[in-house]
């Protein structure tokens, strides 16, 4: 009966769980929270970590979705044009998610059906991409691997699948890390945790990550799209005090 | 240490950027040039995206005239009347490369623009100096000294509106400059160049005016207009990193006192041939990265804007 005490601890565990997180009880089959809700872009910033964890009420595996805010794409495709390679067709795809990782406790094929990835977007061929205007589904398809491709090089989609560890298998606690690296998109992104079993995703747990610049960088950001008139004018002079400056110094040989 | 450039939306190691800027301020110190053309392509290199490495560049040109031009202006060698002329010319000019460089940004064409204007006018240029300094090296070998006239008339120059350049010693029509001004004008918008390169020659040999005041006269114009683009870009599209440029900058004031100093102990035909060969240098490399097949064919952008 050992299983059905491993039942209880959990149950135990998440109730615990539930009562910090204020999860309604009748949705306590799985509770998580990430290290920080906000990723911060300074100055300094080189990409940063951010650690998703949580409890489910039993066995079954874990599988994380990591989204980032939905951002109108055009891929567009060289052609070769009396000897040079310049962009001729172009694909939009509205809404398409400017980040997107996923972490699993085992490989993806072993725990989910084809069906289920693809109604819960679990990888990245399983997003859903419309693409924009009349294009054909052969052509619609090219483009949409090739979207996926250039994440994958930009280090948006990355392609390995973050390991979701268990550390105790009597309580089920898991952790994960998730890696934003320093060309990362800002705005508001969903984590979702997903509880599988026998193939089925038999709950669903979202939570909101906000990534956004801060402290300088912020600054200059906000200030150069929000008063860009002055921001103009302050550039310019700073470059000339700065030339002025240096000619001051070195000047007069 | 990495660097967030807050515009550009990218970090950077502040040593490559300070190195860079060091590297291309003793050139630009070296030949007497700003060294936009060098610079705004090895940005677009290092991965900046090609808008902002533009309009940044354009920012940090401004510092490198403002300082290049007050030693001129020291020796008089300053044609304030020549210069109001291209930049009357040079404000319209950028206006237009603006408002160009934002459509061909929404079309999805500019960075095939960039890399044109660059083989087209790098080439010319790199090309004519190349000939005109291994002739004059050659000469100086022979011994042959060739007389020359003050200056050369060309038709344009009787067009109407004639003013005198008294310290350029020219009476001619204003016409002219102002459309050599509207041209390079247009060029530093897109290409993120002050356009020295071009006007020095366009002074030299169409308007005929004495060498010793172009370089000054060329550097005052520019500092206008790359101040107004750095202005326009910084209001159409946003894309001027200050950050960016600061970096640059610091780097550049220092090389370019090094260079200078450097530039004293060769003669011009020498400097001007061995910066010919950097030119075609730039040239190639570019020409070849729009011929030989891109390992992915694909790539993404933003419809629209930014």
């Amino acid at each position: 009966m050992t299983w059905f005490r491993t039942r209880w601890t959990a149950f135990t565990v998440l109730f615990l769980g539930a009562a910090i997180l204020t999860v309604p009880a009748s949705a306590a089959k799985l509770a998580a929270d990430l290290s920080r809700s906000v990723v911060s872009i300074t100055t300094g910033f080189v990409g940063s970590n951010v650690i998703l964890f949580g409890a489910a009420d039993g066995p079954g595996h874990i599988v994380i979705v990591v989204e980032g805010p939905g951002r109108d794409t055009v891929v567009r495709r060289k052609s070769r044009v009396s000897g040079i390679w310049i962009n001729r067709h172009s694909v939009v795809f509205r809404k398409a998610p400017s980040f997107y990782a996923v972490a699993a406790s085992s490989p993806l094929d072993e725990i989910v059906s084809a069906r289920t990835a693809k109604r819960f977007r679990i990888g990245a061929e399983n997003l859903v991409l419309k693409a924009d205007g009349k294009v054909s589904e052969g052509q619609a398809n090219r483009f949409r691997v090739a979207l996926i491709r250039n994440q994958r090089r930009a280090g948006l989609f990355p392609k390995e699948i973050s390991k979701v560890v268990l550390p105790d298998k009597g309580v089920r606690l898991f952790r994960t890390e998730i890696f934003f690296p320093s060309n990362v998109p800002t705005g508001a992104y969903s984590v979702r945790f997903m509880l599988v079993r026998d193939g089925f995703v038999i709950q669903q747990y979202k939570r909101k990550l906000v990534v956004g610049k801060a402290g300088l960088s912020a600054r200059v950001f906000r200030f150069a799209h929000e008063q860009s008139i002055l921001y103009g004018i302050v550039a310019i002079l700073l470059a000339v005090a700065a030339g002025w400056a240096a000619s001051a110094a070195f000047g007069r040989k | 240490m990495q660097v967030y450039l807050p515009i550009a939306e990218v970090s950077v190691n502040v040593f490559l950027l300070l190195g860079l800027g060091g590297a291309i301020g003793f050139l630009s110190g070296l030949f007497g040039v700003g060294g936009g053309f060098l610079m705004t392509p090895l940005l677009i290199f290092i991965g900046i995206p090609a808008p902002v490495a533009v309009a940044s560049e354009a920012n940090q040109i401004v510092a490198s005239s403002v300082s290049g031009v007050i030693a001129h202006w020291r020796r008089g060698n300053v044609d304030f009347k020549m210069g109001g002329v291209l930049l009357a010319g040079g404000f319209v000019g950028s206006y237009l490369g603006v408002e160009l460089f934002a459509y061909l940004r929404t079309v999805g064409q500019i960075d095939l623009v960039i890399r044109l204007s660059y083989v087209f006018f790098l080439g010319i240029v790199g090309m004519l100096m190349f000939v005109e300094s291994s002739r004059a090296i050659w000469r100086q070998r022979s011994g042959k000294v060739v007389r020359r006239k003050l200056h050369k008339h060309y038709w344009v120059h009787r067009w109407p509106l004639r003013m005198r350049f008294r310290k350029s010693k020219l009476y001619i029509s204003a016409i002219p400059p102002f459309l050599i001004g509207a041209l390079v004008g247009v060029l530093a918008a897109i290409m993120g160049v002050g356009g020295g390169f071009l006007m020095v020659p366009a002074m030299i040999y169409l308007l005929g005016m004495p060498t010793i005041v172009v370089v000054g006269t060329s550097l005052f114009q520019i500092i206008f207009v790359t101040a107004n683009v750095t202005f326009l870009q910084s209001i159409s599209t946003q894309t001027v990193d200050v950050v960016l440029a600061l970096l640059l900058l610091a780097g550049a004031v220092i090389g370019a006192q090094f260079g200078s100093r450097a530039g004293q102990l060769l003669r011009g035909e020498q400097l001007r041939g061995l910066l010919a060969l950097i030119v075609l240098a730039v040239v190639g490399k570019l020409i070849f990265d729009l011929v030989a097949t891109p390992s992915d064919l694909f790539s993404l952008g933003a419809p629209g804007s930014h």
